[in-house]
């Protein structure tokens, strides 16, 4: 059962005469109690993914189907109380928080707005619990957002995501101002929630191996559009696409003066002003060939539910096209 | 370059005064790079902020001192710090939305830094603002240049604010987490722009970030924070492989395993570089 389904989403900005496509075309399906991760290059457009899934922007074309309901369609009232059901944690943490309301009341403002049934003390002790789950104390409720360290207000964001109970959370870099080990610990807790309640996770980015962890299914980005995508330990041991596997290449290793050999891309990241009209990683890519430059290159299946859009997807498997012993 | 010593940090609230940082001291030498870590609300910020004189008004540092080039920052002038800030150090902030103006163009913002410090025409200063948004990977720097903090990406965000860091090409950057808001290999392009300044000896970078990776691979010291005091000093090499603080322990237990760490030839059948 699917709770989000993005049908070909497009979505142009439009500022003067300039245009930026961010997003291409993009079809993405989270299914009840799954975790989608959604990685890529930066402005890729991942977060305006995460904006239109929530209804924040209306896509420029294609649909966004949450639990059989199509948003297209709905009055501003209606989406209103379908609010309460999808939730969302922004990038920028202090950007999200009202600066001048104390922290204790930014994560009960949901409540007040989805629960009014609750009494002020019956929220009170909530909150408090909410904040314990996620590693802080009853005494930064009393806080304004700017009293906190990084982490922290990261942690706030996800406080008053997840305390009304939505069924879907879109969590934008949630953990990337955490340590490693308040880390793990939110990574538990969402992965607690998602068991007690089935809820589902559109988890945006850039730590792989926090990705690795928490994700079922990945979906790489590129320029505006999905390249990859399949379930997550098979993407991440067995990347098909260039942009996945220079990715992976690129991440560090913690072990002082162990240097894993990078692939860096050729040239330039290009740019959005324009809808593909060839592969999105023709002109940067190690493995081109010709034919790579005629027209977009759509995602195709290589394995049991794993998509990639490369024409080159199968390169590595076939010797015999490379000159190999025929 | 520069020596921080005994750094003691304070905020006055509603619950009386809170320290923050309690008798940090450490050391950037000149060309190198030093990572500090640890727990979140540990007070790595705070300490940056501190030498920095960016503390807001009910902060205050109590005791101790941070040496730059031979100048206690902690007791100079607001004015005299103002003008070392920007362009002798580059400050790259935690929150890049935070550090950037939502009502004015990111031109204008470059030019509001630079004049800060210098006097150059307009067409020089934007050739220099190019060449600054293009080092650090910033595609279409002219549209960039037009446009307003709103319409980046948080990625593009961060590198806007690295490069206006840089723009003054500064002797020391001090970065709290400049990259983890960038796809990892953006991250390693701009981090080995900065290593390479910094392996020239034109630059000193001290470097907030939980990545424990980015520490591993780039910084020859680390400084390991916790409760507001650090725990553990010295070089990379020696403490990530023989911590002997607890908590360093834990800190390098916790990393996650890299499953593709194993992957076979990423780079595929024909690789033409
Ligand atoms: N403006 C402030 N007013 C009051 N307390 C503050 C303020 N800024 C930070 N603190 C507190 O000081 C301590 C140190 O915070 P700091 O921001 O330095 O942490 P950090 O190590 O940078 O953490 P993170 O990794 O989460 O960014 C925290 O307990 C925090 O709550
Ligand atoms: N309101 C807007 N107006 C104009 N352009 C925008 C707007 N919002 C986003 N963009 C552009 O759309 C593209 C995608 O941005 P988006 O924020 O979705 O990227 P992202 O994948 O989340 O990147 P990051 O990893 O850096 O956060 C970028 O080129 C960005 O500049
Ligand atoms: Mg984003
Ligand atoms: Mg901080």
């Amino acid at each position: 059962m699917s709770i989000m389904e993005l049908q070909d989403v497009r979505q142009v900005f439009r500022r003067g005469g300039k245009e930026v496509h961010a997003v291409n075309g993009v079809s993405l399906t989270v299914g009840k109690g799954e975790t989608v991760a959604v990685i890529g290059e930066s402005g890729s457009g991942k977060s305006t993914l995460g904006r239109v899934a929530l209804g924040l922007i209306k896509p420029t074309s294609g649909d966004v189907v949450f639990d059989g309901i199509a948003l297209g369609s709905l009055s501003k009232k209606e989406m209103r109380a379908l609010r309460s059901r999808i939730q969302v944690v922004f990038q920028e943490p202090y950007e999200s928080l009202n600066p001048r309301i104390k922290v204790g009341d930014i994560v009960a403002e949901p409540l007040i707005i989805h629960r009014p049934e609750m009494s002020r003390a019956q929220r009170r002790a909530a909150v408090i619990a909410m904040l314990e789950r996620v590693g802080l104390t009853a005494e930064h409720a009393e806080r304004l957002p700017r009293n906190l360290s990084g982490g922290q207000q990261q942690r706030i964001g996800i406080a008053r995501a997840i305390i009304t109970e939505p069924e879907l959370v879109v969590l934008d870099e949630p953990t990337s101002s955490l340590d490693v080990s308040v880390r793990a610990r939110v990574l538990d807790l969402l992965r607690d929630l998602q068991r007690e309640r089935e809820i589902s996770y559109v988890f945006i980015s850039h730590d792989l191996a926090t990705v690795g962890l928490i994700s079922d299914r990945v979906a790489v980005m590129y320029l505006g559009k999905v390249v990859e995508q399949g379930p997550t330990q098979e993407v991440l041991t067995n990347p098909r696409h260039p942009y996945t596997k220079a990715l992976l290449s690129a991440t560090l290793s913690t072990v002082v003066g162990q240097r894993r050999e990078h692939v860096p891309l050729r040239g330039e990241i290009p740019n959005p002003s324009k809808a593909p009209t060839k592969c999105v990683l023709s002109g940067r890519c190690p493995v081109e060939i010709a034919e790579c430059s005629t027209w977009p290159v759509n995602l195709l299946p290589v394995a049991d539910r794993h998509d990639v859009a490369c024409l080159r997807a199968d390169a590595d498997r076939e010797p015999a096209a490379l000159g190999g012993p025929r | 370059m520069l020596r921080v010593t005994g750094l003691t940090s304070q905020f006055r609230g509603r619950a009386g005064v809170v320290r923050a940082i309690d008798d940090v001291t450490f050391e950037v030498p000149e060309g190198e790079a030093v990572g500090i870590v640890g727990e979140t609300g540990s007070g790595k910020s705070v300490t940056i902020r501190s030498v920095l004189g960016l503390l807001p008004s009910y902060g205050k540092v109590v005791s101790g001192s941070a040496e730059f080039e031979g100048t206690d920052l902690i007791r100079l002038h607001r004015s005299r710090l103002r003008e070392i800030r920007g362009a002798r150090i580059g400050f790259v902030a935690q929150n890049p939305f935070g550090s950037l103006n939502p009502v004015l163009s990111i031109e204008k913002q470059f030019r509001n830094v630079m004049r800060a410090h210098r006097r150059i025409s307009r067409s020089d200063l934007r050739d220099l603002a190019l060449e600054r948004l293009e080092s650090v990977q910033v595609r279409g720097p002219e549209r960039v240049l037009r446009g307003y903090a709103h319409e980046l990406s948080g990625g593009m965000a961060q590198r806007v604010v690295i490069a206006l860091a840089m723009l003054h090409d500064p002797s020391l950057v001090i970065a709290d987490e400049p990259t983890t808001a960038l796809d990892v290999t953006v991250q390693r392009q701009i981090l080995d722009l900065i290593d390479a300044q910094v392996k020239q000896g034109r630059r000193s970078l001290l470097l907030v970030t939980h990545d424990l990776g980015v520490v591993a691979q780039y910084c020859h010291r680390v400084v390991v924070m916790k409760s507001g005091k650090v725990v553990e000093t010295g070089l990379v090499a020696d403490v990530f492989t023989n911590p002997s603080h607890d908590y360093t322990r834990q800190l390098l237990a916790a990393v996650p395993p890299a499953p593709w760490a194993a992957v076979p030839s990423l780079s595929g059948p024909e690789v033409h570089r």
